[in-house]
């Protein structure tokens, strides 16, 4: 099978007036391998304003990384097929465009860094090499080398590295340096929307902070719109304008951040996050963690995917889905919120 | 980097002189001694004790060792028991002989499996892959003579486009070459597509895709030159087995080397011959296999920087 | 939660079988796998069953009437030399060519299952010395470490074994060795010494099962090498002596007549790489089975 038939859908227009910079509408991805198939992304919807940054948050296989690489359309050929859902970028379609199309956006109007910068750069090239490529790949065609090379010494110094440094290999950094290389290189083309796969889960935490502080300032500074994959809620808190909290290939609760810090109404799993996290200021003895694993995706329960966790759940969860509550930009999904309304 | 060399250089020594150890112990348990055999049948007692003492045959196993590894040291390779001629003129003539024909099929078994391995794995699935994969599984598990009297017989009984028997020209090479090559170009080709297919796995092609490289620019420039690093390795061992294969090619092909002579050597039962062969083989092999290291360092940022300061 | 614990019996009742169910179903995904498993237990039964085709006394009888004949009704494969039946001499023949591969194959495995991780465990100064002569045997090819020996020993069946073992154990050693520094590298197995652990416990409860798919892949291949390593051998006149049949030493025989009685180096050398093809062939299955680095 091409690659084209994989992400061809009859769903949706090509273009739409919007200006939204990105809008995800009722996304499906299933992995299929010959013995199962697996539900990563199960209809989600999510937009995002020109230079806003959302935060997806959720426990790992909850399907964020999936989401990230959909909009790329970077997921693995063979096995991942998206059934329906569309994505819009700038009212265009990503779904339905073709590939050389995506060539060109990839890089440089959407640019992703991954979770481990070990592993993320290729170690037979030099770290200037490889900026380099990112930069002559979407460059204009008057550039000239100088002027490309130039911009290399500039991006590595926009992330604190010395432009000496560029000739060097990138077992020659350290972990920390090796993520503000991958993030000069995803940022060298000043993309409109800049995708952080848990940027900083593999670094040491006194790293971690360094590097949220710097990507929070670039993005000030080049206005880039932002999704940052995270299961960490302090990370979140630093960093993002709205969040969505994803659980077993949903959104069940996405909102400002302001909606989902302070306000009273919260989903019982986004609760459950809340309760893992050690709070200073109260004075707790133990965690609350949610008891029980997230669902086989595999196999996913009936009703809503949460209740076999849930603390609160009836059942009515455990046979019907439940409907989305809306108050303003805070949307939960969950048959608590939805039976108030009634 | 000359450091690193001269070490390598350094750390063969305790190699060829365990790999003489080893094989004069192996040949010493072999029966008879070299009067029987330089003698033949109905010799006198005098004359045998005469010839084993000339030869040092009664000494103990590591005197006659030591002497050998002093010898050798000299550039003596001892006697051949047979035709009485000195072992390192034997072999001189013949080296260039066998060293031509691995190095031949070791161009052959590279240009031809490793191109063919990148090709498979970025095709994977297709007819491209499954086709090429399916027919390097047969050429591997075909034995190096059967391959050699196949081509033999097609190529030079059938169509008389070679001689049977062999001159020495460079044409007569050519059937040699493909029944050592091809096997092992089978071999390298499993071993590339398996090495491509894990680095067309990693994580920096994921990042080379999002920056909007090109398909073709992504196995190109990103996986190649990753998968060939163990390929290297690879080819080195490979020269190993195919300068033993010679032992069985030369043989069946009739051709003048290393290999025929130590074959001709364990039929006359001549020790000195067949330890000569070996200590060459194993001497060439060693210095094959670190000139390969040394390039693997050198072409590998990771060991380059620690070698080369 | 109610609905798991009810399951819960049940499922460990399957879980028994499901290791070998799973390595299986695995295996037959791959169809060439199932092919060389069909090839090898033709080849096997033929071999093992060979009187049920012709008679033992075939293969040492001449036929006078039949020199050097080509494939006839009384002689499928044809005929050598010396009027002997060609078909009975490649089945009886295999029985030797395929012993002295299993054989040599399961010594040398033993071997480097034995020194492969009692230097992978223990390290230290057996390690050391193990592996330093592994690189001297490493600088002789095998086919010549194992030439020389037969040279030494003399050509019989026992010394092709033996000298075939000898050369392979080195690459078999070297694997298990590696295998079991990388489990003994993991976490688990750190976490099980910091247990408190006994020794013999963590090599028989973590090392060898987790080697153990390492092993059987890699004694599939094995077998291939070594098929092909003894006909080399027989080849060149150092295995199993004449009139006794062997495929190599057939073949070593059926050089002289390429030109007039071609057929006569066709059935040997098909029954080889068939053989060491089918072996090749398992082994791959048996990868994609067993290794826990694909299984994801």
């Amino acid at each position: 099978m091409s690659k084209k038939d994989l992400y061809k859908n009859t769903d949706g227009e090509k273009f739409i007036e919007t200006d939204k910079l990105l809008i995800i509408k009722n996304l499906e991805v299933i992995y299929k391998t010959d013995k199962t198939t697996v539900h990563a992304v199960n209809g989600i919807d999510l937009e995002l304003g020109k230079g806003e940054t959302i935060g997806l948050v959720g426990e790992t296989g909850a399907g964020k990384t999936t989401t990230a690489l959909s909009i790329l359309r970077l997921l693995p050929e063979v096995t991942a097929h998206t059934p329906h859902g569309e994505i819009y970028f700038n009212g265009e379609n990503l779904i339905q465009a073709p590939e050389e199309r995506m060539r060109d956006i990839r890089g440089d109007k959407i640019s992703m860094i991954f979770q481990d910068p070990m592993t993320a750069l290729n170690p037979v090239y030099t770290v200037g090499e490889q900026i380099y490529e990112a930069l002559e790949l979407h460059a204009p065609e008057h550039k000239t080398k100088e002027e490309l090379n130039a911009r290399v010494d500039e991006v590595l110094k926009m992330v604190g590295i010395t432009p000496e440094r560029k000739n060097e290999y990138p077992h020659q950094f350290s972990g920390g340096m090796k993520q503000r290389v991958v993030i000069a290189m995803a940022l060298a083309c000043e993309p409109e929307l800049l995708i952080a796969d848990e940027p900083t889960t593999a670094l040491d935490v006194t790293i971690q902070a360094q590097v949220l502080i710097m990507m929070r300032e670039l993005r000030d500074r080049l206005g880039t719109a932002m999704i940052m994959i995270t299961h960490d809620l302090g990370i979140v808190a630093q960093t993002c304008d709205k969040v969505a909290v994803m659980y077993a290939g949903e959104i069940i609760e996405s909102g400002t951040a302001e909606d989902i810090y302070n306000s009273g109404k919260r989903h019982p799993y986004t609760e459950g996050l809340f309760g893992s996290i050690p709070d200073l200021t109260e004075d707790t003895d133990r965690l609350k963690p949610i008891p029980g694993l997230m669902p086989d995706p595999t196999n996913l329960p009936k009703g809503c995917y949460f209740s076999p966790r849930c603390p609160y759940a009836t059942d009515k969860c455990r046979s019907e889905h439940p409907p989305v509550h809306v108050d303003g930009d805070h949307k939960i999904a969950c048959w608590l919120f939805a039976e108030k309304e009634e | 980097m000359w450091r690193y060399v001269v070490k390598r250089l350094l750390l063969l020594i305790p190699v060829i002189l365990g790999a003489i150890l080893i094989i004069s112990f192996v040949l010493s348990l072999s029966k008879g001694s070299p009067a029987e055999i330089i003698l033949g049948p109905g010799f006198q007692q005098e004359e045998y004790d005469e010839y084993n003492r000339e030869l040092g045959f009664s000494d103990p196993f590591f005197v006659r060792y030591f002497r050998y590894v002093g010898n050798l040291v000299k550039g003596d390779f001892g006697t051949s028991y047979y035709n009485k001629t000195s072992v390192w003129s034997e072999l001189k003539a013949r080296i260039p002989i066998s060293l031509r024909t691995t190095f031949m099929a070791l161009a052959l078994a590279a240009l031809v499996g490793v191109p063919l391995g990148v090709l498979t794995a970025v095709k994977q699935y297709s007819m491209f892959d499954t086709i090429p994969t399916a027919m390097a599984m047969i050429f591997a598990a075909t034995p190096v003579f059967w391959l050699g009297m196949l081509l033999m017989f097609f190529f030079a009984v059938k169509l008389g486009w070679f001689s049977v028997l062999p001159v020495g020209k460079f044409k007569d090479l050519i059937l040699p070459t493909l029944s050592l090559g091809l096997p092992h170009a089978a071999r390298q080709m499993r071993f590339t597509r398996s090495s491509m297919l894990e680095a067309i796995r990693e994580d920096y092609i994921r990042t080379a895709r999002a920056k909007g490289c090109k398909e073709r620019t992504v196995i190109w420039h990103h996986a190649v030159k990753n998968a060939l690093l163990p390929v290297i390795t690879v080819i080195g061992n490979s020269f190993g087995a195919m300068f033993g294969g010679t032992v069985i090619i030369e043989k069946l092909f009739v051709v003048n080397g290393i290999g025929s002579l130590m074959v001709k050597g364990i039929g006359n039962r001549d020790v000195p011959i067949v330890t000569g062969c070996v200590v060459i083989i194993a001497l060439v092999y060693s210095l094959v296999t670190m000139v390969v290291d040394i390039l693997y360092a050198y072409i590998d940022p990771r060991t380059k920087a620690r070698f080369i300061k | 939660m109610a609905e798991n614990t009810a399951n819960a019996p049940v499922k460990k009742k399957k879980r028994k079988n499901s290791k070998l169910a799973d390595t299986w179903r695995l295996f037959k995904k791959r169809k060439t796998s199932v092919l060389g498993l069909i090839i090898f237990s033709i080849i096997l039964f033929m071999v093992l069953c060979a009187p049920l085709f012709v008679e033992k006394s075939k293969v040492e009888e001449s036929d006078w009437e039949y020199l050097n004949s080509p494939p006839v009704a009384g002689h499928p494969f044809g005929t050598d030399d010396l009027g002997r039946d060609l078909f009975a001499r490649v089945l009886y023949g295999g029985r030797n060519s395929l012993e002295i591969g299993l054989v040599s194959m399961v010594c040398a495995l033993f071997m480097g299952v034995v020194i492969g991780s009692l230097c992978g465990y223990f390290g230290g100064v057996l390690d050391q010395i193990v592996m330093r002569v592994l690189d001297v045997l490493k600088s002789i090819p095998t086919t010549v470490l194992a030439l020389a020996i037969v040279a030494a020993l003399g050509g019989s069946k026992t010394n092709l074994i033996l000298a075939i073992m000898i050369s392979q154990t080195p690459a078999q050693v070297r694997l298990v060795r590696s295998a079991v520094i990388g489990i003994a590298g993991r976490e688990y197995f750190e976490a099980a010494r910091a247990c408190g652990t006994s020794t013999p416990r963590i090599i028989f409860k973590h090392i060898v099962p987790n080697c153990i798919g390492t092993v059987i892949i890699q004694a599939s291949m094995a077998m291939a090498q070594m098929i092909l390593q003894a006909a080399s051998l027989s080849f060149i006149g150092l295995g199993i002596q004449p009139p006794e049949p062997e495929w190599g030493s057939m073949l070593s025989g059926a050089r002289e007549f390429m030109s007039s009685a071609p057929w006569q180096m066709i059935f040997p050398g098909l029954f080889i790489m068939l053989s060491a093809y089918s072996f090749n062939l398992i082994g791959d299955g048996l990868r994609d089975a067993l290794d826990p680095k694909l299984r994801s």
